[in-house]
């Protein structure tokens, strides 16, 4: 629950997107920068998939 | 995964592997088509063709889909999303990530090719959280 308004509270501070990376053994935190031409689906989502990948 | 529309957010961010050499320009390009309004068929375009990227070949998927040729071959040489494409891969290194694809599903990394069940079972367990 804490995460999840965190991260609400981040999208709203600076327009992109807080995402809490966790794993079993560490935390990290890091705003992700977000460009809307290269986003699909509604930005009020329950659930956001952040994809990074290499064409190659 | 259509069974989500509406329900999940999908946002592309940019990893090009240092030892991808043609990697680069491709997510550069994309971002020029992006720029153009056809982001989707053009990261579509680039999975069903890799690695043939080459900069002939990435102006040509470009022109295939409807780009303006002069304008994208500008956009592609100067360089114009260098730096966006790098600020991807740095926010990738300051979350430690290093392998691609990596899916970070509300924050769950989710490294590596996985069956398509992984995906909906982790998506789920999300959809049905607090």
């Amino acid at each position: 629950m804490k995460r999840i308004a965190l991260v609400a509270a981040l999208v709203v501070a600076v327009g992109g997107l807080g995402v809490l990376l966790l794993t079993p053994r560490s935390r990290a935190q890091v705003n992700l920068s977000v460009e809307p031409t290269m986003t699909r689906g509604p930005a009020t989502a329950k659930v956001t998939i952040v994809e990074f990948s290499d064409y190659q | 995964m259509k069974e989500y529309d509406g329900r999940v957010r999908h946002v592309f961010k940019d990893l090009p592997l240092a030892f991808h050499d043609l990697a680069r320009p491709a997510h550069e390009a994309a971002r020029c088509a992006a720029e153009a309004g056809k982001f989707w068929a053009y990261h579509n375009r680039l999975f069903q063709e890799q690695p043939a990227f080459e900069r002939d070949d990435l102006v040509r998927y470009a022109v295939d889909l409807g780009m303006d040729r002069t304008s994208f071959v500008r956009c592609l040489d100067e360089r114009r999303f260098a730096a966006a494409v790098e600020a991807d891969v740095s926010q990738a290194r300051a979350l430690g990530l290093n392998g691609t694809p990596t899916f970070l599903i509300n924050g769950r990394p989710l490294v590596g090719a996985h069956p398509i069940e992984t995906f909906r079972s982790v998506i789920d367990d999300a959809l049905n959280g607090p």
